[in-house]
């Protein structure tokens, strides 16, 4: 029972590996594709021609680079946690959105604060801390000793 | 009175006496001018240092901040002083014809010069025609002589020399291609000085020194009349519609500025041009400002584009 | 010369000066760490503030500023893999590594030292070249630019041999990507989608910061733990064993900055390019290419020898046409006219002294940043021991004001957060980066080349033999090449 158990695990990890050998190469050729899409439909050919050329090679490139994911299969790393890395990457996005509506100021406090405590498991005591003096570091060294205006957020300006 | 009201009337108080003490006469923040071109080059650092002058002639506290938004051969920059706010806190430099050209192709820009509350001008920059300073030509007449055609370097294609080039040649009938995409004057002159063409239109703040070290000889001048007999310019060539081609640099503002604001502005860039420090700093760099004032280049803004309207077959 | 140069050094002795020259060095190493900000900004902001100021203290400073700058940038680079300035990228490679192996204090006591001795090697090479200069300018035009770009991408796209096809898609990705924005050479704009902030193409910087600072702080917020991968093995004391590595290594040194002095005179792209070609060419001389990037101390001696040197040679495209060297050399020009200085034939003649003040001020600068590195070193290595889970996110806020600060524009924001995902991707997915990185960066120069290359030559393709310099570029290309492909053949034929 357990060893049935066990090759179905094994089947699971080749075909996560087989996956990340081939995903990376077919998202690229997807936006290699978009590219040339988007170079015939609004460029003239004389403005087209060196984009063009280099896109088709990079296909054929990322054609090999497929060709040999689907056939070896077994050299990628394995994934440890898609859960956790789709968290990472969603927290910087909401970093960007933050500071896109209420600005540096506003946002980068509430982007560390939920950033070491959510993410990164820390006591909240550390994160208000870190969150007060990057804050303040980043308030004195731009806006005031450099003079900048630190974009303060569509919703404020 | 309770606690409340009276707390509420000590707010407004202090709220009127704020808004009474940022209301008054303009300018009462710092002015932005928009310069269309990266830091560094000959451009900025003209706009910079007239900057610097304008500060002198304008309240004191008042800074004038220099603001880089290059692109696309000025047009970025155009862009951003059209669609800014007509309060007077945002102008900015144009070349022109550099920028007038695509809005007479009817290229998607952004921009209206016509609509540009216009300001002064700084001043314009004639072009010279040159070529590699041990070359065997001399004149105009022996480039035609040459009978073949000749190339030229410019920078990208609705830049002004490249303009300048083509209407030149197309005037005076002389078969030509222009090997585009050079960046920036000091470049193609490194080019022409190089071999790469035959000749080239360089706009005169750049071939001076050029010139005065003998790596390029000067056949012709376009936009000025010459004072050196073996330079001929428009009229000695037979073309006085060649007299108009140069590069013009102007500053404005913001479409429908108040004409209280526009006035304050064209009076202080005056002033500022024709301070003694700023003319000497020109005179040590060799620049040289020709101030004129809002209406005057509002009328010269026109003209442009009719002329140039005329020779638009010739300009893709 | 010697004794232009004793007059310089007087001038550059009172007080005044040094005073300028130490607060440029101050502002060059802050602007240098921070991911984003760099020379070209400093010197920007900078350049207004010079007006009325006397040209030997706006020299000093700015010197200070280009000095430094590159101690600061690898300072980041080896930290926390947020290249500081684009050269330092090329840092990153080996110098992340070794931080992740406990040795962030020996990489910058190996930086601090080969800084300061690439700027004195590319200073005399300057100093000897500088008669020259013009001639040296000279040789290169459209087809010597061409293939420069193609020799730099061929170089570095496949010098990582374990992942040669995918450091291949990755340098054509960089080259589709270098295409966007607006094209000199025939006036269209290019997939900017009618938005105005992809007109120029897609900014370096924030890429720059984005594919590997923001990039390697995912993963570590991800992976949990520090940069130091093991904090019991980081050595805080290391400094001297760096700066005894470098002194070990000198043929590196001299190999890195004579790369870094050459490619850097190259107008344009030069500047930026020469610390990955330095890299790129030492691992290809090593015996063992493979272990670079995992923390071979040469990997960080080589690019940091470029790094200054590379400031000398742009001095020469500079000064001798007014045509910038890199990014930094072009807001120099403007700090040059606003002092009444034409750069052209006449720099050489009317202002010697100046220009020599000049060099003086970048060779201290350089020594000055790196006496700070090294005194500060233990407090700037022990931030490999702070949790990654605090260190990432500030890292990460850090970098995407510091990419703003740049030009104050929100795309930017968004495009650093862009690749930085992108980045990690990359990472997790085998695809070199510095391919892409490359590609990007030489791509505009190898099209606008060839194009104006095939106008001048009229559709001939042997323009592209019309010059020593492009024959000697095209051996070079043929060489690089086959050092990357030869031993990959051998392997192949020995195992079947």
């Amino acid at each position: 029972m357990v060893h049935r158990a066990n090759l179905a695990q094994t089947d699971d990890k080749l075909m996560n590996k087989r996956m990340n050998a081939v995903l990376p190469s077919a998202l690229i050729i997807l936006f290699v594709i978009g590219y040339l899409i988007t170079a015939y439909v609004t460029l003239d050919a004389t403005t087209r021609r060196v984009p063009v050329l280099f896109g088709f090679v990079t296909l054929v490139l990322l054609a090999i680079d497929l060709f040999k994911g689907v056939a070896a299969g077994a050299k990628q790393s394995v994934s440890a946690d898609p859960g956790r890395e789709i968290k990472a990457i969603l927290f910087v996005a909401g970093g960007v959105a933050g500071i896109y509506l209420i600005g540096f100021l506003a946002a980068i406090p509430l982007y560390l604060v939920l950033s070491i405590t959510c993410l990164g498991a820390q006591p909240i005591r550390v994160a208000l801390i870190v969150a007060l003096i990057a804050s303040l570091s980043i308030f004195l060294i731009f806006e005031v000793a450099l003079a900048y205006r630190l974009f303060p957020g569509i919703l404020f300006s | 009175m309770s606690f409340g009201t009276s707390r509420l009337n000590a707010c407004l108080l202090l709220c009127l006496l704020v808004a009474c003490s940022r209301s008054g006469e303009y300018p009462r923040d710092d002015i932005t001018i928009i310069i269309p071109y990266n830091p560094g080059g000959g451009f900025d650092t003209f706009v910079r240092a007239l900057a610097r002058s304008l500060e002198n002639h304008l309240p004191e506290g008042i800074h004038v901040v220099a603001k880089n938004s290059p692109g696309a051969g000025g047009r970025r920059g155009a862009n951003d002083v059209f669609r800014a706010r007509p309060d007077g806190y945002t102008i900015g430099a144009f070349n022109l014809p550099g920028v007038l050209v695509p809005e007479l192709q009817k290229l998607p820009i952004g921009y209206k010069l016509s609509e540009v509350s216009w300001l002064a001008t700084i001043g314009s920059d004639p072009y010279v025609y040159s070529v590699k300073g041990d070359s065997e030509l001399v004149s105009i007449d022996d480039v035609k002589g040459l009978d073949r055609t000749i190339f030229y370097g410019a920078t990208g294609p609705g830049s002004t020399a490249y303009i300048a080039t083509n209407i030149f040649n197309e005037v005076l009938g002389i078969p030509y291609e222009v090997v585009t995409g050079y960046k920036g004057s000091s470049s193609y002159v490194l080019g022409l000085i190089r071999g790469d063409f035959d000749a080239a239109l360089v706009p005169m703040s750049t071939a001076r020194p050029y010139i005065k070290s003998g790596d390029i000889r000067a056949l012709a001048i376009v936009g000025a009349k010459s004072d050196d007999p073996e330079v001929a310019d428009a009229y000695a060539l037979g073309e006085p519609k060649l007299a108009e081609i140069k590069v013009v640099r102007m500053i404005g503002g913001p479409p429908r500025l108040p004409e209280d604001i526009r006035a304050i502005l064209e009076t202080a860039l005056l002033a500022a041009l024709n301070d003694q420090d700023f003319k000497d700093w020109l005179q040590s760099t060799g620049n040289v400002a020709q101030p004129t004032g809002a209406n005057d280049t509002a009328a010269m803004v026109a003209k442009m584009s009719e002329f140039y309207e005329d020779f638009e077959e010739f300009l893709d | 010369m010697i004794e232009l140069l004793g007059q310089a050094a007087t001038d550059l002795l009172s007080l005044q000066t040094i005073l300028f020259l130490f607060l440029g060095v101050i502002v060059g190493l802050v602007f240098g760490v921070i991911p984003g900000l760099g020379g070209t900004t400093a010197l920007a902001l900078l350049l207004p503030l010079t007006f009325g100021m006397q040209v030997i203290d706006a020299f000093a400073m700015a010197g200070g500023i280009m000095g430094a700058v590159a101690m600061g940038g690898s300072i980041s680079a080896i930290l926390l893999n947020a290249p500081g300035t684009a050269p330092s990228a090329a840092t990153c490679l080996d110098g992340y590594p070794l931080a992740q192996q406990g040795r962030a204090a020996e990489a910058i006591g190996a930086v601090a030292t080969a800084s300061p001795l690439g700027g004195l090697f590319g200073v005399l090479t300057l100093l000897l070249v500088l008669p020259l200069a013009r001639e040296i300018v000279l040789l290169f035009g459209p087809p010597e630019f061409f293939l420069l770009a193609v020799f730099g991408i061929v170089t570095v796209a496949m010098s990582d041999s374990q992942n040669l096809l995918r450091g291949l898609i990755a340098a054509g990705v960089g080259l589709m990507l270098a295409f966007v924005g607006y094209d000199d050479v025939h006036g269209g704009v290019r997939f900017t989608f009618g938005s105005n902030y992809l007109w120029d193409g897609i900014p370096l910087i924030p890429s720059l910061v984005g594919l590997f600072g923001m990039a390697e702080m995912i993963g570590l917020s991800i992976k949990g733990g520090t940069v130091a991968a093991d904090t019991a093995a980081v050595r805080l004391d290391g400094v001297v064993s760096g700066v005894r590595a470098t002194l070990r290594h000198w043929k590196v040194v001299i190999r890195g900055s004579l790369t870094g002095t050459l490619i850097g005179a190259i107008p344009g792209v030069g500047g930026t390019v020469a610390t990955f070609i330095a890299y790129s060419t030492t691992k290809k001389a090593d015996r063992d290419p493979d272990s670079f990037g995992t923390g071979r101390i040469e990997g960080v001696v080589a690019p940091e020898s470029a790094n200054n040197a590379k400031d000398s040679g742009a001095l020469l495209p500079t000064l001798a046409f007014g045509i910038p060297g890199s990014a930094e050399m072009a807001v120099f020009l403007g700090i040059l006219v606003l002092h009444g200085m034409q750069p052209g034939p006449a720099m050489f003649v009317d202002h010697v002294q100046d220009i020599y003040g000049l060099i003086l001020a970048l060779t201290f600068a350089a020594v000055l940043a790196s006496l700070i590195g090294l005194l500060t070193v233990r407090w700037l290595a022990a931030i490999t021991l702070v949790k990654g889970q605090i260190l990432a996110p500030v890292v990460i806020a850090v970098s995407l004001v510091g990419v703003y600060a740049i030009n104050l524009r929100p795309g930017d924001i968004v495009l650093a957060a862009i690749l930085g995902v992108l980045g990690h991707l990359m990472i997790r997915f085998d695809f070199p980066r510095l391919p892409l990185v490359i590609a990007l960066i030489l791509g505009e120069t190898a099209e606008r080349g060839f194009q104006q290359s095939m106008m001048i030559g009229q559709g001939d393709w042997r323009i592209f033999l019309h010059s020593p310099t492009s024959i000697t570029m095209l051996l070079l290309i043929i060489m690089s090449l086959s050092w990357s492909i030869v031993p990959i053949l051998r392997k192949r034929m020995t195992s079947s």
